[in-house]
């Protein structure tokens, strides 16, 4: 396996880099999935394109609107910024659920939804709040919601000479409790058998507005807009509890691997939608 | 690895087998396929790219009908490598026709054994893959016998 | 004194800074990389193997195949530490998925990975068989013409009228337990750097068993034994993976193809599943009881999976045998042991060879005749726990035993008579399990070691015994410490080097700290002897009148007259005495037919009570606290000891909660540590505590394995206590759990 190695130190470097090769290119941030991939030798690009000397792309901006992430920051230091904590609990939760903190060192969000692996927590937790995705190639730049950017197993609508270049989350709902929820069947250590994330906001005991997201579980993370807004207007009684945890159970369509059978996960997700619920309603912010 | 499915075509249950065992004209409408060469009256060698994830997989191999049953079970034989990745795919594919009111319903089980470096990658994403091929695959033969049948 | 000092390991701070000398590190002069092409298939004939492209890359320095070995004389192309039935690489037939079939020695990795691709092999397959019983039934495929039926090995007990015993039981019981295969997970995989010389082979490997690697790569290479030389750095870790030959045939036929350049062969990670696992078994085992709970008989089948080749199964399948009875009284036992062949890769020793599968098996049942008989599991397993002079299923009276202690204690400790609380209105159950194993370990065997002490006071321990991270030479560094009379600091240990340090038979089955500490012992006693015979005319007293202890010769009657050991060299002119020990033990085979006869110089012991929580909408099950223990007889270093009870029981979880090779059609397809799951730090009880028992006039027992098999049942029987459901298939996941809950819930309605 030989390729050529390329460390641009600037966008447009990397962005002509990228455009050069086409498809041919794989593109290198912090390695947590591709140098697994090259070892195992599951893919031989012709070059690795290394963007992490590419300035202005690591950062945390809260803005009124919402939060810019740029992609080539660490899951570690989402977890720990005390911005993300305060202003958005669920997705620095979320980034510390991830594998463990050697591995957070180093893995990028950017990376993360790049690589589009099922088996994950951040997207299923970005899916919940509604993040979009900004991508940028030397033909322009596109911004994109979550659910059309990630579209199947290790699948997104990256074009091959795009680079994703901003991760915008829109501001949560006033009084609003988040939780996300990583089930996972074997060690501790393991990726999810079935993630779940929960936003609702409250006006007293009554739910204005639900979001769930589910994944893990599926090819992609999903959410059911007819189900949350069965929640709307009501208080998260045991019986709606149970009657969204059972319609999320029945339409989703559950994969098999290592980690559960599709059975099994079916019914993780509605355990696992019902105890978030639970949760929420249960003032876990 | 087993792979199950079914799908409907709008078509009787002859025409669906007529079109099913006339490989030339159904293999155009395997997704990926690139070569396709009749080595006699059973077997055929071809070649089929496909991507697994983010794997390119490039597959060279024989299939060889085993059962050839009218006009309602079929059976065959895949056999192919993959050098690049150094893996090789066996599989034993099986489809049931079964005539009902408005057409042919077609049900499929693939019995797959992967070896090799794809074998370790993760069956989700492998049985992800084939269902997916499968259904462009019957959407594909569904416009094709429509068209035919226009005619 | 040095024993029962709760010493930290002799090179920890090496271990800790990332400078122990891993054979993994090797770097020799000129050195090549080793690597292996293996096959796709499991089981086919070789009808083209075409290298020739491979050849042509540059940076190739030598391909061997089969070819290579078909000329007169050596080398041989078939190995084995017993029966000679596998090929370094493989010849006319293939028979496991990840064979070898090609070696490549070259400059880089990377040039002999772009090599291999380059290999062509053909091949007509054949079916293929990877049941173990479904390979010994007839018109199974058979993979060695010498052994019928794929059986390879068939150990035989016969103990008590069988017949009699079962038609005097009140009840009887029959289940079917099934381990699945699992791989040791050593931290560093195999490796073996192998160089050749004047005719003369050097290998350096990370190997539980030098004087095995030694004697088999003479056979291959028609060698003396002298030159072949064996070094052995320390390993990380073993866990019987390494405890036979393995890959060194393959480096050392590769160094002799290249010519005098060293070649070193590591495996990658995915390798070591295809080179070595622990044996899949399916146990049968029906009892017969007394409505009091005492034995009548006992009948178990058990089926190995050997894989392809035989390699250590055909001595572990006897070992298998005793070690699936159970430390009970059983007047009437019955078992048959058979260790088979299918098309898998090899399976070897794992942690208590042989052990886990049948404790698992006899641990379980044993509480389903419990709760069948309405009698708590504790006092069912005290009522027949054997004793010291009873009589065991081979005939043997049974000496040092302490079996009651050992339980006594791990459920004392979780405090199994205090009140237990099982439910707590959600959806979370409690319940508590105990298990106990008796284990033989190797009935004959040697230890020697060389003793020298320097002119500055300085003692060197020359043994064979490996270093894999349990603390052996450490524990022998205390041993003749305490027998010396010297700090441990003035002790260094070397070792294994076959042309340095002399022979043991192998590190493994928990021998080490009994039969070298044995030998260091009768080392230090003659060196004792000659440090009184090399003072006696400085001191002027004769050689019996004087002691040696504590750092001096001194009179006996008058220990104010003395002279430490240094001064005794120099007076003497001398810059060092050398003493040489040994042990060994000899008690003898046990009968082909009836399998009595004396299989052990002692017995292991050790183990377990579990408190588990299950949540029952998942079916997770957590360890909540576990106490393990195991008899030491004498312990040397509380804290290594302790260590090893813990890590035995961490180690445990795995196999119990999280661990099986996931096999298709031969082929495995979680060759890697994210698939294949072993435990975290995280899944570490909150509570984890352990003894290690000692006995008055006992001496040293080996630990190393003891608290381990007891972990799977423990746990399934705490499972049982909290939720009602009994799971016989290990690993006990989630959703096995979760399946079985729900269709005892249906069964209920």
């Amino acid at each position: 396996m030989s390729f050529d190695f390329l460390q641009p130190d600037s966008l447009s470097g990397a962005l002509e880099a990228l455009a050069a090769y086409g498809d041919e290119a794989k593109v290198l941030a912090g390695g947590t999935a591709v140098v697994l991939m090259l070892q195992q030798r599951l893919i031989a690009p012709a070059a690795l394109i290394n963007i992490e000397r590419v300035p202005d792309l690591n950062y945390i901006n809260l803005k009124p609107e919402g939060m810019h992430i740029g992609p080539l920051t660490k899951l570690r230091d989402i977890e720990r910024s005390t911005a993300i904590q305060e202003h958005c609990p669920l997705l620095s939760q979320t980034c510390g659920e991830v594998a463990n903190v050697r591995i957070r060192n180093q893995a990028t969000l950017g990376g993360n939804l790049a690589e589009a692996d099922y088996a994950s927590d951040p997207p299923t937790t970005l899916l919940a709040l509604e993040a979009q995705v900004t991508t940028t190639s030397v033909r322009g730049t596109r911004c994109l919601a979550l659910q059309d950017f990630h579209i199947g197993f290790f699948t997104t609508t990256l074009e091959p000479d795009e680079l994703i270049t901003d991760i915008f989350i829109p501001a949560c709902p006033l009084e609003s409790r988040m939780t996300y929820l990583k089930y996972k069947s074997r060690s501790s250590e393991d990726r999810p058998c079935t993630g779940v994330a929960a936003l609702a906001a409250f006006d007293g005991k009554t739910c204005t507005e639900l979001r769930l997201a589910v994944g893990a579980a599926c090819e992609v993370p999903q959410r059911l807009p007819n189900i949350e807004n069965m929640a709307k207007g009501q208080t998260l009684n045991d019986e709606l509890v149970g009657e969204i945890a059972a319609g999320y159970a029945e339409s989703i369509e559950t994969l098999e691997d290592i980690r559960g059978s599709a059975w099994y996960r079916t019914q993780m997700i509605r355990t696992h939608v019902q105890r978030v619920l639970e949760d929420v309603r249960n003032g876990h912010r | 690895m087993k792979i199950e499915g079914t799908f409907k075509l709008h078509a009787p249950i002859n025409v669906v087998w007529d079109y099913l065992l006339n490989i030339e004209e159904m293999s155009q409408c395997i997704p990926g396929i690139d070569t396709l060469e009749m080595i006699d009256a059973q077997s055929h060698r071809g070649t089929l790219q496909v991507k697994i994830g983010p794997i390119k997989a490039a597959f060279s191999g024989i299939v060889t009908l085993l059962e050839v049953e009218p006009p309602d079970r079929l059976v065959a034989v895949i056999d192919a490598d993959d050098k690049r990745n150094a893996s090789k795919v066996k599989a034993t594919f099986t489809a049931i026709l079964n005539a009902d009111a408005d057409g042919t319903v077609v049900t499929y089980t693939m019995d797959v054994n992967v070896r090799g470096r794809l074998a370790q990658f993760g069956q989700a994403v492998v049985q992800s893959t084939a269902r997916k091929m499968a259904g462009t695959f019957s959407g594909c033969v569904q416009k094709k016998l429509n068209s035919s049948e226009a005619k | 004194m040095a024993i029962g000092k709760s010493i930290p390991m002799l090179d920890s701070v090496a271990r800790v800074t990332g400078t122990v000398p891993y054979a993994s590190n090797l770097k020799l002069p000129d050195m090549l990389v080793g690597k292996v092409f293996r096959s796709n298939v499991p089981h086919a004939r070789i009808t083209k193997l075409d290298v020739s492209a491979a050849e042509q890359v540059p940076g190739v320095v030598a391909i061997v195949t089969a070819t290579d070995f078909s000329g007169e004389g050596p080398p041989n192309l078939h190995f084995g530490s017993t029966y000679q039935d596998q090929p370094i690489v493989a010849a006319d037939r293939i028979r496991f998925i990840g064979e070898p079939v090609a070696l490549i020695a070259a400059e880089s990795t990377a040039i002999a990975e772009q090599a291999i691709d380059l290999i062509e092999l053909e091949y007509e397959e054949l079916p293929a068989v990877f049941d173990a019983e479904e390979a010994t039934q007839p018109g199974a495929p058979q993979l060695h013409g010498a052994f019928p039926n794929n059986v390879l090995r068939h150990s035989k007990l016969r103990h008590g009228d069988i017949e009699a015993g079962f038609a005097a039981a009140v009840k009887i019981i029959e289940e079917v337990f099934n381990s699945p295969a699992a791989q040791q997970v050593s931290l560093e995989t195999q490796v073996a750097v192998a160089q050749w010389k004047d005719n003369k082979l050097t290998v350096w490997t990370g190997s539980q068993s030098p004087y095995t690697v030694r004697r088999v790569l003479a056979a291959i290479f028609d060698l003396d034994l002298e030159d072949v030389r064996v070094i052995v750095p320390p390993l990380g870790g073993g866990f019987g993976a390494k405890g036979n030959i393995r890959t060194q045939p393959l480096a050392a036929a590769l160094a002799w193809k290249v010519g005098d350049r060293p070649v070193k062969l590591v495996l990658t990670r995915a390798e070591e599943f295809f080179t070595v696992t622990k044996h899949a078994a399916k146990i049968v085992m029906k009892s017969g009881v007394r409505r009091d709970g005492t034995f009548t008989a006992r009948k178990i089948t058990i089926f190995w999976n050997g894989g392809a080749y035989a390699s250590s199964s055909a001595h572990l399948v006897p070992a298998g045998m005793l070690r699936a009875i159970g430390p009970y009284r059983i007047p009437a036992v019955r078992v048959d042991s058979y260790g088979i062949y299918t098309n898998l890769p090899i399976a070897g020793a794992y942690r208590g060879a042989m052990s886990s599968q049948g404790v698992f098996a006899h641990e379980s049942h044993m509480d389903t005749i419990a709760h069948q008989l309405g009698i708590d599991p504790l006092t069912i397993r005290k009522k027949n726990l054997l004793h010291t002079d009873d009589t065991f299923a081979t005939g043997e009276q049974l000496h040092d035993i302490h079996f009651v202690r050992c339980l006594e204690s791990a459920a004392d400790g979780l405090g199994w008579h205090e009140p237990f609380q099982r439910e707590n209105g959600t959806a979370k159950k409690r319940g508590r399990g105990v298990a106990i194993m008796m284990k033989n370990t190797i009935a004959n065997s040697s230890s020697e070691c060389r003793i020298t002490l320097d002119a500055a006071g300085r003692v060197t321990l020359f043994i064979s015994t490996v270093e894999m991270g349990q603390g052996g030479h450490t524990a022998m560094a205390q041993i003749a410490a305490e027998a010396l009379g010297i700090p441990v600091e003035a002790v260094s240990v070397q070792g294994p080097d076959t042309a340095k340090t002399p022979p043991d038979t192998q590190t493994a089955s928990s021998r080490n700290t009994q039969m070298m500490g044995n030998a260091v012992l009768d080392g230090a006693a003659s060196l004792r002897r000659q440090l009184a015979e090399a003072a006696a005319p400085i001191i002027e007293w004769l050689p019996e009148e004087l002691s040696v202890a504590d750092g001096y010769v001194f009179v006996t009657s008058q220990p104010q007259e003395r002279i430490v050991y240094a001064e005794v060299l120099r007076r003497n002119n001398i810059t060092a005495l050398t003493a040489n020990g040994k042990f060994s033990t000899n008690v003898g085979k046990l009968d082909s037919e009836t399998g009595q006869g004396i299989s052990t110089p002692d017995w292991h012991q050790g183990a377990g009570a579990c408190e588990v929580e299950v949540d029952t909408q998942t079916g997770k099950v957590t360890v909540l606290r576990y106490h393990s223990s195991s008899f030491a007889g004498l312990v040397i270093n509380p804290m290594l000891a302790g260590l090893q009870n813990d890590g035995n029981v961490i180690f445990g979880l795995g196999a119990s909660l999280l661990e099986e090779i996931a096999i298709d059609a031969g082929q495995i397809t979680n060759p890697n540590l994210s698939d294949y799951m072993i435990p975290s730090f995280l899944d570490i009880p909150v509570e984890l505590k352990n003894v290690s028992l000692e006995a008055e006039g006992s001496s040293f027992h080996g630990i190393g394995e003891m608290t381990l098999p007891p972990v799977a049942p423990a746990i399934a029987n705490a499972v049982y206590d909290a939720v009602g459901v009994r799971i016989r298939d290990l690993p006990l996941t989630a959703e096995k759990v979760l399946r079985t809950i729900e269709e005892q819930n249906d069964h209920a309605r």
